[in-house]
């Protein structure tokens, strides 16, 4: 569990809905870097933040943002809800 | 708003850039001898001039609350966050490095006071500048 990394599906969730990261960004009231930095999985987001972005993109936080263990080990029982 | 929001961080980090060079330039001064005075007014006018920038782009903000949350998102609030634990130990490590030279070097309680200022000053600035750039 330690060695857990946050993936997330922001890109593919902002192409299906048709947004740039600059109109996501507008949406929920952040700039531009801070969507392209979590975009790229370098900046974790707080739980408002994945929570705005989830309900901007009409999808769950689970669907948006998931645990990619490393060394391929997974975690027991369901991903806490938030 | 959008580009409006984009300008906007674009020219404040502008002004920053040139905020920081004249006041190294100033800093700098301080320790060569021999520089024109023309010079020295030349850096006072420009360190106002971009004061007055400063100022215009905090009324900017404040006028549009919405891009000043926007401004002052997580994100930014992290880098800020991050600048100001390095800086900490930056200015440690200088008054540690000293501490150790100050029979080495003869350097006055000011110039002392010149330097960690300038540390305390510029790290801060230097690092956001380094994490905000685009990657």
């Amino acid at each position: 569990m330690q060695n857990a990394k946050l993936k997330n599906t922001l890109k593919i969730q902002r192409a299906r809905k048709d947004l740039t990261q600059e109109q996501l960004a507008d949406i929920v009231c952040v700039t531009r870097k801070t969507i392209n930095t979590v975009e790229k999985g370098k900046y974790v987001p707080s739980t408002v933040l994945a929570l705005k972005l989830a309900r901007a993109l009409d999808v769950t936080v689970e669907e948006l943002f998931m645990l990619e263990e490393e060394f391929g080990t997974s975690s027991s029982g369901p991903a806490p809800a938030i | 708003m959008s580009s409006e929001k984009e300008k906007l961080l674009r020219s404040g980090k502008r002004n920053w850039i040139g905020l920081l060079i004249v006041w190294a330039i100033f800093f700098c001064q301080h320790f060569m001898e021999g520089i024109p005075s023309p010079f020295i007014y030349l850096g006072a006018a420009l360190i106002i001039f971009f004061l007055l920038r400063a100022f215009q782009f905090g009324r900017k903000i404040k006028q549009n609350p919405e891009l000043a949350i926007a401004m002052n998102d997580e994100y930014i609030q992290h880098i800020r966050l991050k600048s100001y634990r390095t800086t900490y130990w930056v200015v440690s490590v200088i008054i540690v490095s000293l501490l150790f030279l100050k029979d080495v070097l003869s350097l006055s309680t000011e110039s002392v006071l010149l330097i960690i200022l300038f540390a305390l000053f510029f790290t801060p600035a230097i690092i956001l500048l380094i994490m905000d750039r685009e990657k």
